[in-house]
């Protein structure tokens, strides 16, 4: 198990790397891009932006383009989310109060995010076929199905050594080496998490901001000829 | 240039962030009219984004700048290139976007790029510059031909005033009618204003930018800007919604400040009017018409509202309305100066705005953009579905007519 720990671990701190790097360049891009080049008012508001958080919360531009596909995406995104708080317990130490007050419902959207994403496959493949079909997109979400599902096992049957899973995490998070626990299941899902880490879809923190822009660009629609 | 430079020096940092929002979910395939017609999702617009976000990442990614860029194979490129210039650039696709791109903007910079590689532009765009430089428009016709065959007799043109009135080339050269009527209810209205002449009149620079060929915009931008600021205008006029578009969008980047005028769409000038007790419509109509909204009108500049004020100022009209209308409607084929070198794809799509004009029952079509009006008749030419077309301000000015 040592040269799996070593490998792990090792993984663990090249994927980081990797998405700390592709982030990296990509705000080396922006710092040399070129400034906007809009004649009209970006001025930013409160009502738009507080328009725009209520667009990110709701995926409201999802919903108006797709209302099936907008429930399953916006309950995996929600529950995605839950997941990922849980999880903070085994990266922290001591463990904050408002994660440990979190395990309940994060143990409730784990049930629920496989069964999301395999709403969402189930709405998207048979269109997706047909029309745009986006390989990128499939593979990862099957990874997070994988990843999930490996979780959920984890959870409720095969049960792996919690003190030496924490004992590893913090470990690596603390560049004090310890070895992974001897559970394969759990390796599976030490590595899809490396994987997901990886292939970290850029719109999680891209379009966010892009829908500020859009709400930025409605508010000020009227002053391209109207008001000017 | 080689295909190993960076593929990123005409975007904002704005639209790298939009490149990088794409979540790939193809909701935008809905919206987009080329896939109406050709069903191909090679040319859709995630597929777009990805393909520009791998030549970016070869270019200027993390492996890029830790072991050099990747050299990016050619025939990748022109097939890039093909499917950003078969684009009408319409912007549906980001009125619809899921995450709010802004799609509009984001492909004319693409092609920008792609020019620069010496990729593109395709076909005949690529002698719009030489043309535009040579006779001061796009259609290689000679500046005496500009006004004289529909401008109406007894049409003053004051010297100067406070109004001017631009007519632009698609409409002066290849949608008469159109223009004629713009004229017919200026002069119905009766404030004096005033025109370059048919030399100084150039090009407003929308083909050139929407092309990617940017070298001339700011020279043609200060002429025309000069022109009317020489003549003391306050208001310019225009019925065109590329150049209402580029006007106030970009004229000010180009001429460098804020422009000594205001631009104005002609028919928010005539819904003034109209509110003002200057223009009357007398003369009924009793016929179902179905407005069709520009792209760059629409979605370019929000000009929705005023050409139905205008339309049910008519005594009689009855107002229909296609299924995409407004912000969604859908391009009629003439957009992105893709009419000529994609023709098949521009006359489907013309040939759906028709069917569905005609599914609607509607008496007569109206447009208000001088390439739809180009686009839709020749469409209609050979179609089995025909219908009365005709532009908002031709109608008009027929209607004024004693």
């Amino acid at each position: 198990m040592r040269i799996a720990s070593i490998v792990l671990t090792l993984g663990y701190y090249l994927s980081m790397l990797i998405l700390f790097g592709n982030y990296a360049a990509k705000v080396l891009l922006w710092l040399k891009s070129k400034p906007l080049n809009e004649t009209i008012s970006r001025k930013p508001s409160i009502k738009a932006l507080f328009l725009a958080i209520c667009d990110i919360l709701s995926f409201r531009r999802l919903l108006i383009a797709n209302d099936l596909l907008w429930i399953g995406e916006w309950i995996f995104h929600v529950s995605f989310v839950f997941v990922m708080l849980r999880h903070l317990r085994y990266f922290l130490s001591p463990v904050p109060q408002w994660v440990w007050s979190l395990q309940r419902v994060g143990v409730i959207a784990g049930y629920i995010l496989p069964v999301s994403l395999v709403y969402i496959l189930t709405i998207k493949l048979p269109v997706e076929k047909k029309k745009y079909f986006s390989s990128s997109n499939f593979l990862l979400l099957v990874m997070i199905l994988v990843l999930s599902v490996s979780g959920l096992l984890m959870k409720t049957i095969f049960h792996p050594d919690i003190v030496s899973v924490k004992t590893f995490i913090m470990g690596m998070v603390t560049f004090t080496f310890a070895a992974v626990p001897a559970d394969a299941l759990f390796i599976v899902h030490f590595i899809m998490f490396l994987a997901l880490i990886v292939n970290l879809p850029t719109h999680i923190f891209a379009a966010p901001l892009v829908l500020i822009g859009a709400r930025e660009r409605e508010a000020n629609f009227n002053t391209v000829i109207h008001e000017k | 240039m080689k295909s190993k430079d960076c593929f990123t020096g005409n975007l904002t940092s704005q639209q790298l962030i939009e490149l990088d929002a794409c979540t790939q979910c193809g909701e935008c395939l809905k919206f987009c009219p080329i896939q109406d017609v050709t069903g191909r999702p090679s040319i859709s617009p995630p597929e777009k984004i990805r393909v520009f976000k791998e030549f970016i990442r070869a270019t200027e990614g993390l492996r890029a700048r830790l072991f050099g860029p990747r050299e990016i194979d050619r025939k990748l490129l022109e097939e890039f290139t093909k499917a950003i210039f078969e684009c009408t650039t319409c912007g549906a696709c980001g009125q619809n976007c899921t995450v709010g791109i802004f799609t509009q903007r984001l492909w004319p910079m693409m092609r920008k790029e792609m020019v620069k590689r010496g990729l593109g532009p395709i076909g005949g765009q690529a002698k719009t510059p030489e043309i535009i430089r040579r006779t001061g428009n796009p259609y290689d016709k000679p500046a005496a031909e500009r006004f004289t065959p529909w401008l109406p007799e007894r049409t003053k043109i004051a010297e100067s005033a406070d109004i001017a009135y631009y007519a632009g080339c698609t409409g002066a050269y290849s949608a008469q009618p159109m223009v004629r009527g713009d004229v017919q209810v200026l002069n119905a209205i009766g404030e004096p204003f005033t025109m370059l002449s048919a030399e100084e009149e150039v090009c407003c620079g929308f083909p050139l930018f929407i092309t990617g060929q940017h070298d001339m915009l700011e020279d043609l931008v200060k002429r025309l800007v000069n022109g009317y600021k020489a003549k003391h205008v306050k208001v310019l006029l225009c019925s065109c919604p590329c150049c209402v578009n580029i006007m106030t969008r970009d004229w000010p980047l180009f001429y460098g400040k804020e422009l000594p005028f205001k631009i104005r769409h002609i028919t928010q000038y005539v819904v003034e009017a109209l509110n003002g007790g200057k223009l009357r419509v007398k003369k009924e109509l009793k016929e179902r018409l179905i407005y069709h909204d520009p792209c760059y009108l629409s979605r370019g500049v929000g000009i929705i509202e005023e050409p139905r004020t205008v339309l049910r100022s008519i005594p009689g009209v009855e107002l229909l309305e296609f299924e995409r209308h407004g912000l969604s409607s859908r391009c009629c084929g003439a957009g992105g100066a893709a009419r000529k070198v994609f023709p098949e794809n521009a006359n489907a799509m013309g040939r759906l705005t028709i069917d569905e004009a005609v599914a609607k029952k509607a008496d007569r079509l109206i447009l208000s953009c001088p390439a739809c009006y180009a686009l839709v008749n020749e469409a209609m030419q050979g179609h089995d579905k025909q219908t009365r077309i005709m532009d908002i301000m031709e109608l008009l000015g027929s209607l004024l007519e004693e």
